[in-house]
């Protein structure tokens, strides 16, 4: 009679958990913001971008609720960032210096998910794909298909066990390779609250300088999009003075979560000539438009016609 | 020497030999760099880090705030002037500012279309693709070198 009993228990509850993941197969992406966010790990990732691959070390440990992530780059220049909540610290050697720069936050591999999901689902299809094996892990391969043409396609390989991501693979509607991230080596770390790591590699042989930020002065928006593509929505603006004259300059990000772009609002000054019409920079669209006394100018990784539609909806 | 420059920076030293170590650290000037670098990093690391106040900033900022006329449109950078304790000061500031606005409508002009050029991949300063990635970057690699590569 128990055993009858616990059987009928033991198949509703597989029969919830089922309907469960085919009720919500985006569930897979919030745990995968969640375990980039949540987990301890320590490992070594290449990022290949415009042909070019680099090796990049990264740590991370949530620490009595605060994330701290530490980031070396392992090939030519040394570079780190370390980033502690909203903190977020870059440290570039050059020949005689290291600069050291703050940045306001980042959307690093593996942590490259959006906390809200809801606007990925209005423009991407989710689609499942077969296990493969990543840094000796099983993973779950799934696949973002833009429904429109205003984006690339994001390939995920999703660790079975933790939903870590550990390769991404963005290509454009041809199949051709925007970047691609892929852990060689992964460990779940525990540091019991140990953060002696936690701090950069000091070479005693150069000097330390701290590179003021461009001071980000308050925005005051005199320009509208006439039309942007759907998803796509203002993350940041900034402005920054010119030299030479007070006009300022701004900076518009907009992304959908997961591709950016930058829109430049520039005044064209006496004796330039402002630029017009598009080029790709490897895979970078830049696309140039001159509108009343500005140089508007877009650049970002996305298709060139998201690059023309927001250089060409802008107006004031 | 770093081992005892390091000590001394964590509070490490005794007592006693404070005086002595400090004499004796403070005799080499490579130690003065490395002393300003710990501190530079320290504070870093704390969010503590301030640099010398830069005066000329904080009047250019002021000014900044101030109404400005661009292309036409006015731009009112304060919502409330009443409220200001500061206003007689943003008043003088006004002054300054329509005086470097002239100056630099010199150096603005109209320009018609027919006086544009195509765009090419060497009119793209590094510093706008830079710009870009610094906040937008899935890249590391561009995340930490986006900003730098102009400098020595």
């Amino acid at each position: 009679m128990i055993r009858n009993f616990l059987q009928i228990v033991l198949i509703t509850l597989s029969t919830i958990n089922i309907s469960v993941a085919i009720d919500d197969p985006w569930k897979i992406i919030s745990d995968a913001h969640l375990a980039a966010k949540n987990l301890n790990y320590q490992g070594i990732y290449h990022f290949t971008h415009n042909k070019q691959t680099q090796s990049i070390e990264v740590t991370h440990v949530l620490h009595e609720s605060d994330e701290y992530t530490r980031m070396t780059l392992m090939d030519g220049a040394p570079g780190e960032m370390l980033s502690h909540g909203k903190n977020t610290t870059v440290y570039h050697s050059s020949d005689k210096n290291v600069h050291i720069k703050k940045r306001h936050s980042h959307n690093l591999f593996p942590a490259v998910m959006p906390d809200n999901i809801d606007n990925l689902k209005n423009v991407y299809t989710l689609h499942f794909g077969k296990i493969d094996r990543v840094a000796d892990r099983s993973a779950q391969i799934i696949v973002l298909t833009p429904k429109d043409q205003y984006r690339h396609f994001y390939h995920f390989w999703v660790d079975k066990k933790t939903s870590l991501p550990l390769k991404m693979i963005v290509s454009d509607k041809n199949n051709d390779l925007i970047e691609q991230a892929a852990f060689t080596k992964l460990n779940f770390v525990n540091t019991h609250g140990d953060l002696s790591w936690f701090s950069p590699k000091i070479d005693l042989t150069k000097d330390y300088q701290m590179d003021e930020a461009v001071n980000d002065l308050p925005v005051q928006k005199f320009w509208q999009f006439s039309s942007i593509p759907k998803g796509f929505k203002e993350v940041s603006a900034k402005s920054t003075r010119n030299k030479g004259i007070t006009m300022l300059s701004h900076q518009l990000v907009f992304s959908d979560g997961l591709s950016y772009l930058s829109v430049f609002i520039q005044p064209v000054q006496r004796g330039h000539k402002p630029r017009v019409g598009n080029v790709t920079m490897g895979r970078t669209q830049v696309c140039a438009r001159y509108y009343n006394g500005f140089q508007i100018m877009t650049v970002g990784a996305v298709p060139k016609k998201t690059c023309e539609i927001f250089t060409k909806s802008i107006s004031f | 020497m770093s081992e005892k420059l390091s000590s001394l920076f964590d509070n490490e030293v005794q007592k006693e030999k404070l005086s002595e170590e400090i004499d004796k650290l403070s005799s080499r000037s490579s130690n003065k760099n490395t002393w300003t670098n710990y501190q530079v990093i320290r504070d870093i690391l704390q969010n503590n880090f301030t640099n010398t106040p830069n005066l000329t900033d904080k009047i250019m900022q002021a000014i900044d705030k101030e109404p400005t006329q661009i292309s036409g449109y006015i731009h009112n950078n304060e919502s409330t002037l009443a409220d200001n304790p500061y206003k007689h000061w943003k008043i003088a500031a006004s002054f300054a500012a329509f005086f470097i606005i002239g100056i630099s409508a010199m150096s603005f002009t109209t320009i018609q279309n027919s006086q544009t050029v195509q765009l090419v991949q060497e009119d793209v300063s590094e510093e706008i693709i830079a710009r870009h990635y610094a906040n937008t970057s899935l890249n590391a690699g561009y995340f930490i070198q986006a900003n730098f590569s102009q400098q020595d």
